[in-house]
């Protein structure tokens, strides 16, 4: 073996063969040569079996399939919250012209459909009316009308659903919230007539939209509380005015609403726009609250105005021939 | 084509005999083959059961244009030689001791046969394991160098100078201890 050391490869080759030719290799054990081949068929037929499983079911038999969808369902489910928080963190400041405002829009719906109580519902769709007020109240100062005919839908639908669901529920649960719904109205319908000077024609459509939506939610109330309008063909005359089961607002005469404080009134009835609502002069107004029935549902509770089933004026003039139109919605600021 | 790839091509076809054929034909080298490496019968029966079915799985797959098949089988054997050494490793070098200890060799023909066969296996395991299977694949399972390259899936050059620094290992060792 030492002369292998330094000898060529075909010689260390060679020695190397020869040395392992006498090396004694221990032979096949006999159970691998007779039934070796025998295992080797049955294993690979169970194989061959087990080869096609049902899909469905190999996800629960592979566990790492299944930490795979698991993840994966995971990494989902967070991108999804990550940008729904994100969404309603950036919407909720948007205004109706922004991209955003839908988002608001529907996080503001999903908040209303998810809750359980119609009593929470109403409270909801309060605050999301007065969330619109702000809107348009930025919507004024920067003079945007843009995003103005959406905004008066997602009014309307605030305070009509407001308004459907106070129609549902019995007054003795709402009594307390029909009381603040109708303050909220009064103090809506304050500020758009505030609001109404020098808009550009597509703002002041909207609120003028707005404003016949709140008065008209507003005189449902009081016909569901029974403070009965002018219009009201069940009302004799000389009858005083019902208060109905609703608390009497606090000064919820509407004379607070009202621009006879200013003289002003929704409704110019000599006004030459086609019965829009156009704010008037102090001076051509008489500031009279009887006036104002024209142009809002001026009605002082126990007033003498009130009084009378037919809605005539103090002077005695007969409003329906001025185009009065009783609980119409389109009173006054309309044709 | 050779007998084997034509078995193996009978095989892929559903010939039961073909494979059986085969395997007489295989089982010998590819069984001395993951002894010299493993050094423990038992393990060595194992595997080379596992070869075998893998290589039944896997005979659809054997294309006879890519090398023989013999090279082919033993490319299995390595793969799984080298996986249970992996495992083997993770357990620790205790258990493998205890396996060759606990190991009985054929009954020798006579003493100096068996201090033979432990002086190879000592000097065996002193070896790179590289250079064991080149070895192993050459002398015991009675391979050519092409085969091994094949098998080993390195260049016949490279598998010519592996077997080359394992013989001259081999050779020192021996020397060492007193072989001549």
């Amino acid at each position: 073996m030492a002369s292998m050391r330094g000898a060529g490869k075909e010689e260390l080759e060679t020695a190397a063969a020869a040395f392992l030719a006498q090396v004694a290799t221990p032979a096949v054990p006999a159970r691998l040569k007779d039934y070796g081949l025998q295992r080797v068929w049955a294993r690979a037929d169970t194989l061959e079996e087990a080869k096609a499983p049902a899909p469905a079911r190999r996800v629960y038999r592979n566990p790492a399939l299944l930490r795979h969808v698991l993840v994966i369902g995971l990494v989902v489910l967070m991108v999804l919250l990550v940008s729904s928080t994100g969404a309603y963190a950036f919407s909720y400041n948007s205004q109706p012209d922004s991209p955003l405002y839908g988002a608001k829009i529907f996080f503001e719906r999903a908040r209303v459909t998810l809750t359980p109580s119609s009593v929470e519902d109403i409270r909801l769709e309060m605050s999301y009316s007065e969330r619109r007020m702000e809107e348009l109240q930025s919507m004024v100062a920067s003079g945007n009308q843009e995003g103005s005919d959406r905004w008066l839908r997602e009014y309307r639908r605030n305070v009509e659903g407001a308004g459907v669901l106070f129609e549902a529920i019995s007054t003795q649960e709402t009594e307390q919230l029909s009381l603040q719904f109708q303050e909220m109205l009064d103090q809506q319908e304050h500020m758009m007539q505030g609001m109404r000077h020098g808009q550009p024609s597509g703002l002041s459509g909207s609120i003028d939209g707005a404003y016949q939506v709140c008065d008209g939610e507003r005189m449902r109330m009081r016909r569901r509380c029974g403070q009965e309008t002018p219009g009201d063909p069940s009302q004799q005359p000389g009858e005083p005015q019902r208060k109905g089961n609703c608390p009497e607002t606090e000064g919820s005469s509407m004379q607070a609403e009202l621009p006879s404080s200013s003289g002003a009134r929704p409704v110019d009835d000599s006004a030459p726009t086609g019965g829009a609502y156009t704010p008037t002069d102090p001076s051509q107004t008489t500031g009279s609250p009887a006036n104002g029935t024209t142009g809002s549902t001026v009605i002082e509770t126990g007033s003498p105005v009130n009084e009378s089933a037919s809605p005539v004026n103090e002077s005695g003039q007969d409003l329906e021939g001025m185009g009065y139109q009783g609980d119409s919605p389109h009173r006054g600021y309309l044709p | 084509m050779t007998p084997l790839e034509e078995l193996a091509q009978r095989t892929a076809d559903g010939d039961r005999d073909a494979f059986a054929e085969i395997y007489g034909t295989l089982l010998d080298p590819i069984y001395r083959y993951l002894y010299w490496n493993m050094w423990s019968r038992d393990d060595a029966e194992d595997l080379a059961e596992e070869v075998f079915l893998k290589c039944l799985v896997n005979i659809g797959g054997y294309d006879a244009k890519r090398g023989p098949f013999k090279a082919w089988a033993f490319r299995i054997a390595h793969n799984l030689l080298v996986d249970h050494q992996r495992r083997r490793g993770r357990r620790g070098q205790e258990e493998l001791k205890e396996s060759i200890e606990d190991d009985k060799s054929p009954a020798p023909e006579s003493l100096e046969d068996d201090e033979r066969a432990r002086a190879l296996r000592e000097c065996l395991e002193g070896l790179p394991s590289k250079q064991r299977q080149v070895v192993a694949m050459k002398y015991f399972a009675d391979m050519s160098n092409a085969e091994v390259a094949k098998a080993l899936g390195r260049s016949e050059g490279a598998v010519n100078a592996l077997q080359h620094r394992a013989l001259r290992h081999l050779g020192k060792m021996l020397e060492e201890q007193g072989w001549k």
